[in-house]
This record gives structure tokens, sequence and C-alpha cells, in this order.
């Protein structure tokens, strides 16, 4: 749903009154993912390799439909989030420990950093499979409105 | 979470539902009551703790006086828990730390992220304000009341990207208060597991002490010398330990508390964030139905001019029309007005809700700093009491008012 209609250019990156961060361009969401791979790239082990994939890959479905979403909503910034924040911080909190006392000591309740990384990154998929359907909603709304219209129209179930 | 008897619940109904709860500060600890409050010793290590204390007692009492054996079992006493209470004062000094950091740049102070990005939604709401739009202009057909109708909304169209980021920062904000929060909850668990550790010290020490004094009063009938030695030499350390031991536990609660203050301001104001949020959008969800309403008014108001110059043979029906349209004209005027009423009730609800977020703020501030200046106390009597009682034998005069708080476990 779109408040007004978008202007073009309507996310230029351009920085706010106050000089904060502006809400971040498609290019540069884009771009983020991109270090993102680059930056495990070698340097974790396949099972986080996976599902740092798995996570990306949902995300890039979804950041073209992020408008779906409306302006403000909180469901857009968790997916921008996730970009620039939640997903990185996890992974350099990980990486910032020698891989060896990473992967093979435990350090809470009996669970390795390795296997609290991999349990972030499972919720963190999960989340974005979540908010990916979420800007798919409109559309099969409205494919089932369109369904129930020809229905009405010739009578008949177009099923 | 369990519920801690004797804390003063929120009052309710009687307020405006915009409003927010600062927590009470809490009151200074008193270390007589500091091992009721902390947790308790698991029924599980009683037996443990009791055999030690058994032991101990039959050490000091079987011992010569003035012999290796007795000197050895009294130094034990007197360093028993040292490198907890050391640790946890530590801890203390380091934990004091973390809110007078929040007192003086914290979210809750106006320089925080927050606090700016709060302040710039009030500026950006305060230009898109409608009450210059609806002031006037209920005469039917005057197009200056369109013209400034269709100009707000421009206003409204090229603000959309400012709207945008601003609430995107509020949601980065709310962010930053659940990651301080979390920090937060890790330093709570850290602080209630040397709560645990110290309090099973006081259980022994206290234990210590009846067991002692049973057995000096049992010996003090045949052998009051041998009495005298153990009263003074060994029962004075276990007194003194307890006392290092309550009091630092004291201090230990008296930080808990401090954070647990910290961590419901966050989650506060990060209710009050959501209100701006929602009550923003919601405003931007009403200034679409509006326009979209009196821009279809604006085409008819439009049409019912272009009407009036039509030549004169249409003027009969054409005044029959103005007749008929100039009652739809001021149902429309009426509407528009409606239109924008309910939008200036919505931009109302924004600054009622930012307006309650600052309240709420100045309150925690003053809670937070009323939080501090007890716990400093408490922190700076505790370290000036350990260090009398290193070198000579002392005990801590001043006595602090009860304490009605008590530190739940993290969950």
């Amino acid at each position: 749903m779109r408040w007004f209609p978008p202007r073009r250019g309507r996310r230029t990156g351009r920085p706010d009154a106050v000089g904060r961060p502006p809400v971040p361009t498609p290019e540069e969401l884009a771009a983020a993912l991109e270090a993102i791979r680059e930056r495990i790239a070698g340097r974790v082990p396949p099972s986080v390799q996976a599902r740092v994939e798995r996570i990306v890959t949902t995300v890039h479905r979804t950041l073209p439909r992020l408008d779906e979403l409306g302006p403000g909503s909180q469901q857009a910034h968790a997916v921008m989030a996730t970009v620039t924040s939640y997903l990185p911080d996890a992974l350099d909190a990980y990486l910032r420990l020698p891989r060896s006392f990473a992967d093979r000591r435990p350090v809470s309740a009996g669970r390795t950093a390795l296997v609290l990384l991999c349990e972030q990154l499972d919720l963190l998929a999960q989340v974005t499979d979540e908010l990916f359907e979420a800007t798919c909603r409109s559309d099969v709304r409205a494919l089932q409105a369109h369904g129930r219209f020809l229905a009405e129209k010739f009578g008949r179930d177009p099923g | 979470m369990p519920q801690t008897p004797g804390r003063p619940q929120p009052p309710t109904g009687a307020e405006s539902p915009a409003a927010l709860e600062p927590p009470q500060p809490p009151p200074a600890v008193n270390p007589a009551q500091a091992h009721g409050l902390a947790p308790a010793v698991g029924a599980q290590k009683v037996p443990e703790l009791d055999r030690r204390v058994e032991s101990l007692v039959e050490d000091l009492v079987g011992a010569p006086a003035v012999s290796p054996d007795l000197a050895a079992r009294t130094e034990e006493v007197r360093t028993m828990g040292d490198a907890d209470i050391r640790r946890a004062a530590e801890t203390s000094n380091r934990l004091l730390r973390t809110p007078v950091k929040a007192l003086h740049s914290g979210a809750l102070t106006p320089g925080s992220k927050v606090s700016q990005t709060l302040l710039h939604l009030r500026r950006t709401v305060e230009d898109l304000d409608p009450k210059a739009v609806a002031g006037r202009g209920r005469r039917p057909g005057l197009r200056p009341v369109g013209r400034r109708i269709t100009d707000y909304f421009r206003r409204f169209h090229s603000a959309q990207s400012h709207l945008d980021a601003v609430l995107y920062a509020l949601h980065d904000g709310q962010d930053e208060l659940r990651r301080d929060n979390a920090t937060l909850a890790e330093e709570k668990q850290q602080l209630w597991d040397t709560m645990a550790v110290l309090n099973q010290h006081v259980y022994v020490v206290e234990r210590l002490d009846r067991r002692l004094s049973q057995e000096i009063d049992r010996i003090g009938e045949r052998d009051p010398e041998h009495a005298r030695h153990l009263r003074e030499d060994v029962l004075f350390y276990v007194r003194q330990k307890h006392q290092d031991l309550l009091t630092q536990l004291a201090v230990s609660i008296q930080n808990y508390l401090a954070l647990d203050v910290m961590i419901k301001n966050n989650l506060e104001l990060v209710k009050g964030v959501d209100r701006a949020s929602t009550t923003t959008v919601a405003a931007l969800r009403t200034a679409v139905i509006a326009a979209q309403a009196l821009n279809n008014q604006q085409l008819v108001l439009d049409q019912i001019t272009a009407l009036n110059t039509t030549t004169s043979q249409m003027i009969e029906s054409t005044s029959q029309m103005l007749r008929d349209n100039s009652a739809r004209i001021q149902q429309q005027a009426t509407a528009a007005s409606v239109e924008l009423r309910n939008l200036q009730a919505a931009f109302q609800n924004i600054y009622l809700t930012m307006d309650a977020i600052d309240t709420f703020r100045t309150q925690a501030l003053d809670t937070m700093t009323a939080t501090v200046n007890t716990l400093r106390q408490e922190v700076d009597r505790s370290r000036e009491y350990l260090e009398r009682a290193r070198g000579q034998a002392g005990t801590d005069g001043a006595a602090a008012t009860g304490a009605a708080h008590r530190p739940v476990p993290p969950r």
C-alpha cells in the first residue's frame, strides 16, 4: 500500500535536516548484502555459510517489495536493519573470536560460540522468511479479490 | 517473573492512557536485611555447608589455645570469602559507572539519539499541522480554501522522505534501548550469581557464630581462659566477617536494584517511542483519507464554478441547480471541515504522546539521580567500612533505612 504516489527519487539518500543517517537506499542495501558475503568468505564453517546464504537470498527477494509494507513500517525497518546491523553484528562478534575457541569451547550453558551464532542465524532466517511473506500479502489479497470478482461477474468459480 | 511483595503498583485509570510510568527509586538497602533479600541458599547446598561448619567448630574448639592448628583455622575464618568480597566490590565500583553514565548521556537525556529524533519528529509534525488550513473557509465555493488544502497536501507529499527518515531513526533508537537492556540483563545475571555466592558465605558464617557461641558457653563453665581466647581470637573475626559480607551484599543488592530501574526506564521509553511511531503513521493515514475526500470535493466545487459561467438561457436552470448545489456545497464544506478536524485530532494524538514522553523523561531522570545518589552513598560507605575493618577492629555504626524492595531473580 502506498500513501501518496511514489515520487521519483523518494529514497534519495539525502540526510535529513538533523543530519541523521536517512533510510538506506536500495543500492546501499544491495551493496551491504554483498559486503556480508565477502566478509565471511572462507572465514566461517559451512554451517554458517549456508545459513547466511539463505538469509541473504530471502532479503534479496524482499528488498524490492518493501514499499508494500507502507512508510514507517516496523517490519520494513526490521528487514533493512537485518542487512545493516542484525546480521553483520552477529557475524562480527563470532569472527572476532579465535576460531578454535569459538568452535570448540563451551561458553554458555554448554554451547559453543559457533552454536550460539547458528541459533541466532536460524532465528534471523525464520524472521526474514516471515517478513518476505508479509510483503507478498497484499498481492495475494488482490489475487483473491480478483477471483471473487470474476466469479461474481461470470457466475462461476474460476477454480 | 514472580511479583515482588510490597512494591508499589502502578496507578490505573486516573491518568491519561498515553502516560508512561517511571519506576520508583529503590531505598537504601540495610545490611541487616541483605541476607533475606539476596538469593537464598539452595536446599541441596545446606547439608554440605552445615558439615563444613561442624568440621570448623570441631577443629576450633578441639585445638589447644595458641597452637598452630588453632592459628591455621582462625586464619581460615578470617579470610573466608575474601576473594568473593573483593570481586563483588570491584564489580560494584564498575557497575556504579553504568547508572552514572546513563544519567549524563543515556537515552533519557536530551542529547541522546532517541531524544533528538523525537524532537525532530515534533518539528516535522508541527510543520504539517493542519490547524492553519482548517481555521477558516466554511463559506461554500471559496476557491482559496481549496487552494490552501491543495497546498497543504503538497507540503505533506514533499515531507514524506523526511517522515520516512524520522520513523526509521525512531525504530533504530528502540533497537539501541533493547540492546542496552540485553547488556544490563547480562550484568544482572552476573550480580545475581555473585550475590548467591556471598549469601552462602553469610549462611556459613551465621551458623558458625551460633555454634561457636554455644561451644564457648559450654567451655566457659570449666575453662574460662580457653573460652576467652576463643571469644577474642575467633568469634570476633567471625562477627567481623559477617559484617563485611552483609555490607558488600547490601551494595550488590543496591547495584542490582539500580540496574532494574535502568531496564524499566528503557522499556517505558521503547513503549513511548512505539506510540509516537504509531500515532504518526495513523495521522499519515488520516491525511491520505482526508486528501482523497477533499480532492474529490475540490473537483465538484470546480464543476459548480464552471457552471456559473454558462449562457443566460441556462440561468434559470442554473440558479435552480445552484440552489440545490448550495446545500450540497454546504455539506461538502462541512465534510471538508470534518476531514480536517479528524486530521487535527490525529495530530493532537501525536502531541499528547510526545508530551507524555517528555514528562516521563523528566520524572525518570529524577528517579535515576536519586538511585545513583543512594548507590554512591552505599558504595562509599561500604568501601570506608571495608578499609577500616582491614586494619583494625570496628563496626559500621551508620544504619540505613529498611528496604521495601527486593531483587527479583533474572529470567
